[in-house]
């Protein structure tokens, strides 16, 4: 009889049948040391996290001290604008009711404030006509059609001077 | 903090009933608060700690199961003090066929001990013998897979096919479950096959997942006939001692 002594009792080994069913054991060292990579991977993570909830914080802070700061801003803007708005009402009502030099002083206080206001230079424009400063009633009137050439009002009034100037 | 054991082995008759509730009585005796939870249709654990299971599926697991009953209603003490049992019943059966089709019913279990079984320090579960979905609702609860078995090749292909289900469920639904150890039951060192097999499990799982073995003991056999533990029946036998050295390994193995 034969070597049936040196023969595997079981046959087919465990490792064989792990094989076989695709299961792959995981070496309990490596799996173990696996886990101390991970952690160590989650701390470095959690740190860099609490990291960026500092910034954040401090993000947003910052934030909020700047918003506060446009709000100021904001309401100092506002209050500019009320200001011009109630100028230019004034100046429009000394206008109408003939008080030239106060209107004038008035119109060109809004426009030392917002240069560019077409309406009133056009009043300006005007103040300057009654008071017979006609010279500087055209260059304003120009000056208000070099920004808005189809500005009729500007147009008629520039006529007019114009006609004036002739007679 | 709980710890929650399975002893699980699709292979039947390979001595999981018998681990899990003379661990479980070990467990109780070395002051570890413990509840056994069977989860067999057979109701074997139920029937070894000398529990009636006729009539009785309203207060059993199936019970908790179906929702109708909290886990504290179901618990039943033993006279076995710090041991608890959740019975089983047959009724089990029909829950496990009209579960199985239900997505997610493997959670129920798991979902029904959470937060309530901090007063356990040990949650040992007794699942059947096959890999449906009252095995699997077991492995999804537990953390730690003790597999009785037999120095058998059929058996060892059993403990391979749950190596199968373990890594699955690990993957997909309880990242936590782990082999912990497998048992050698009916245990004679000195085969060859027992030889063999001792072998074959060290090398592809490590030393420290080869547990103490039991000897193959009539005292084993005869004890749940008598609804009492091996440690009650017989404490002197050689199925005590070994599973009172199994339980000190377990409950070292953290």
């Amino acid at each position: 009889m034969d070597c049936e002594s040196s023969q595997k009792i079981i046959g087919t080994s465990l490792e064989d049948l792990l094989v076989q069913k695709n299961v792959k054991i995981i070496d309990p060292g490596r799996y173990e040391s696996r886990i101390k990579e991970l952690e160590q991977k989650v701390d470095c993570y959690e740190s860099r996290i609490k990291e960026l909830e500092q910034k954040n914080k401090i993000s947003a802070e910052k934030n909020k001290s700047l918003s506060k700061e446009a709000d100021g801003i904001k309401a100092s803007l506002s209050k500019l604008e009320t200001q011009k708005s109630s100028l230019f009402q004034k100046a429009v009502s000394e206008l109408k009711n003939k008080n030239s030099i106060d209107a004038m002083g008035l119109l060109q206080a809004v426009l030392a404030y917002d240069p560019e206001n077409i309406k009133a230079m056009i009043n300006l424009a005007v103040v300057y006509a009654d008071l017979d400063f006609d010279d500087k009633a055209i260059e304003i009137l120009n000056r208000v059609l070099a920004k808005d050439p189809n500005n009729a009002t500007a147009k008629t009034n520039l006529e007019i001077l114009a006609a004036d100037k002739d007679e | 903090m709980t710890r929650f054991i399975v002893f699980a082995n699709r292979k039947g008759g390979c001595g999981k009933t018998t681990t899990a509730v003379n661990v479980a009585h070990c467990l109780a005796m070395k002051k570890r608060k413990t509840l056994l939870i069977d989860l067999d249709p057979q109701a074997h654990s139920t029937i070894s700690l000398g529990k009636n299971t006729h009539g009785q599926h309203t207060t059993s697991i199936v019970a908790l199961l179906n929702g109708k009953k909290t886990l504290n209603d179901i618990i039943v003490p033993t006279n076995i003090d710090g041991l608890s049992l959740a019975p089983s019943s047959r009724d089990l059966i029909s829950f496990e066929i009209e579960a199985s089709s239900r997505k997610g019913s493997e959670n129920i279990l798991s979902e029904n001990l959470s937060g309530t079984v901090n007063r356990f320090d040990f949650i040992v579960f007794d699942p059947p013998p096959t890999i449906g979905l009252l095995t699997v609702s077991a492995l999804v609860a537990g953390r730690e897979v003790y597999i009785p078995m037999p120095m058998h090749f059929l058996a060892m292909e059993g403990l391979a096919e749950m190596m199968r289900l373990i890594y699955t469920l690990n993957a997909t639904c309880n990242p936590d479950l782990r082999l912990c150890g497998v048992i050698p039951t009916f245990y004679n060192k000195n085969t060859r096959i027992a030889k063999e097999i001792t072998k074959d499990i060290l090398k592809n799982f490590g030393k420290e997942n080869l547990l103490p073995g039991i000897r193959m003991n009539v005292s084993l056999a005869e004890a749940p006939g008598h609804g009492k533990s091996v440690l009650e029946y017989a404490p002197n036998s050689a199925g005590a001692v070994d599973y009172t050295a199994l339980t000190d390994s377990i409950i070292n193995n953290i």
